[in-house]
C-alpha cells in the first residue's frame, strides 16, 4: 500500500524521499540505490570542470538523465547571498530548472545554515521566479519568516549534514509542523537510519530528503529500499492516525466475564 | 586570464569560442562564465576576453 501522492510546487509526487546523488562509491552504486530507493526527486550540484580533462561531469550528467527524475540542483557551500545567488541563477542555466535547494551557511563546523543569510536569498530568489526549496534549521520563526516569503517548501533539519543524529530536537520540528499547517515539510539532513525517518513522517512532515545514510551504507541498495519503506509507513500510519498516548495502561482483551477474574483475590 | 581557476596566456583580445576552440571543450553539457556572469552559447563569437579576466567552465557534479 502506497502513501497518497503529494504537490511539490507544481509536481505531483508518489515517493516522498529525496535522495541526494553523492558520496557512492561508484556510479553504479549510486544508479542502484536511487534506482532502488524509488525516489524521483535528486539532489545535485555543479562546480567547474574542464570537459576536455575530466569526463566525469558529462558521464554524471548522462547517468542522471537516464534516471528520469526531477532534479534538485543545490548551492552547497555557498557562506553568503550573493554567492548563492549568483549559484542559483548558474544552476537554473545549467538544468534548466527554476527548483533550487538554497544552502546558505553560517557556520563552516556544523554547517548550520545562516537564518539572515538564508532569509534575505530566499527573497532575492522568490522575486526572481524560481521555486525555493530552503535548507533551514528548525527554528519556527525563521521558518514562519521562509513561508511568508513565499516558500511552499520548507526543509528544516534533523541534524547536522552527515552527522546521522535523527531528530536532534523533534519537538521543535513538531511545533514547525503545527504552526505551518499549509506548508510542504521535508526533513532535510542529519537523518542516519530509517527509524529517524519514520519519526519525521509520523510527525506529519510530508517528506525527507537524505544522501549520506544511503550513501555510506555497507549496501546502499539495500538501505535505499529500507528508506523508501520506512517513509512510506511513517506516512501511511501518520494519515491512519496514530492513537494518544496514555500514562496508565489500559487492557486490550476484554475483562468482562473473565473467569476467576479477581474473584478470590486477597 | 584564469581558466577554471588556473592562470593561462593567451591572446589579449580573444573571443570566448576562440577559447573554447583552443580548449577543445566542444560537445557536452556544460554553462560558461565570464567573470561570475553567464555567457550565453550565442554569445560565445561576441565575447572579447580581455588579459584580467576569469572564465569558468561549469558542469554537473553529485551533491546532496
Amino acid at each position: 500500500m502506497q502513501a497518497s501522492p503529494w504537490q511539490v510546487y507544481d509536481q505531483t509526487l508518489q515517493s516522498r524521499l529525496f535522495i541526494g546523488t553523492a558520496l557512492y562509491a561508484s556510479p553504479q552504486i549510486m544508479m542502484d540505490a536511487i534506482t532502488a530507493s524509488q525516489a524521483q526527486v535528486i539532489t545535485l550540484s555543479l562546480r567547474r570542470q574542464t570537459p576536455t580533462v575530466s569526463k566525469s561531469g558529462e558521464q554524471f550528467w548522462q547517468l542522471v538523465q537516464s534516471l528520469g527524475c526531477h532534479l534538485l540542483p543545490n548551492t552547497a557551500g555557498c557562506y553568503s547571498v550573493k554567492e548563492a545567488v549568483k549559484t542559483a541563477r548558474l544552476a537554473r542555466e545549467l538544468f534548466q530548472t527554476d527548483w533550487i535547494k538554497l544552502e546558505v551557511l553560517g557556520d563552516s563546523y556544523n554547517l548550520q545554515p545562516d537564518p539572515f543569510a538564508l532569509l534575505e536569498a530566499t527573497k532575492v530568489l522568490i522575486s526572481e521566479g524560481f521555486k525555493v526549496f530552503p535548507y533551514s534549521t528548525d527554528d519556527l520563526v525563521l521558518c514562519q519568516k521562509l513561508a511568508d516569503l513565499g516558500c511552499e517548501v520548507i526543509m528544516p533539519w534533523g541534524a547536522p549534514i552527515g552527522t546521522g543524529k535523527g531528530l536532534v530536537n523533534p519537538y521543535a520540528l513538531q511545533m514547525v509542523r503545527e504552526r505551518l499547517p499549509e506548508i510542504t515539510l521535508l526533513v532535510d539532513a542529519g537523518i542516519g537510519k530509517p527509524s529517524d525517518a519514520v519519526q519525521a513522517m509520523e510527525l506529519g512532515y510530508d517528506g525527507i530528503l537524505l544522501n549520506t545514510a544511503v550513501a555510506e551504507a555497507l549496501e546502499p541498495t539495500q538501505m535505499a529500499v529500507a528508506f523508501s519503506q520506512a517513509i512510506n509507513a511513517g506516512r501511511l500510519a501518520y494519515e491512519a492516525g496514530l492513537m494518544p498516548p496514555r500514562a496508565h495502561a489500559k487492557a486490550s482483551t476484554p475483562t468482562i466475564e473473565q473467569p476467576l477474574w479477581q474473584q478470590y483475590g486477597e | 586570464m584564469h581558466f577554471n581557476g588556473e592562470r593561462i596566456g593567451v591572446e589579449n583580445n580573444i573571443t570566448m569560442a576562440q577559447l573554447l576552440a583552443l580548449k577543445n571543450i566542444g560537445e557536452g553539457h556544460f554553462i560558461v562564465v565570464l567573470n561570475d556572469e553567464l555567457v550565453v552559447h550565442a554569445d560565445y563569437d561576441v565575447t572579447v576576453i580581455k588579459i584580467n579576466d576569469a572564465v569558468d567552465i561549469l558542469s554537473p557534479i553529485t551533491g546532496g
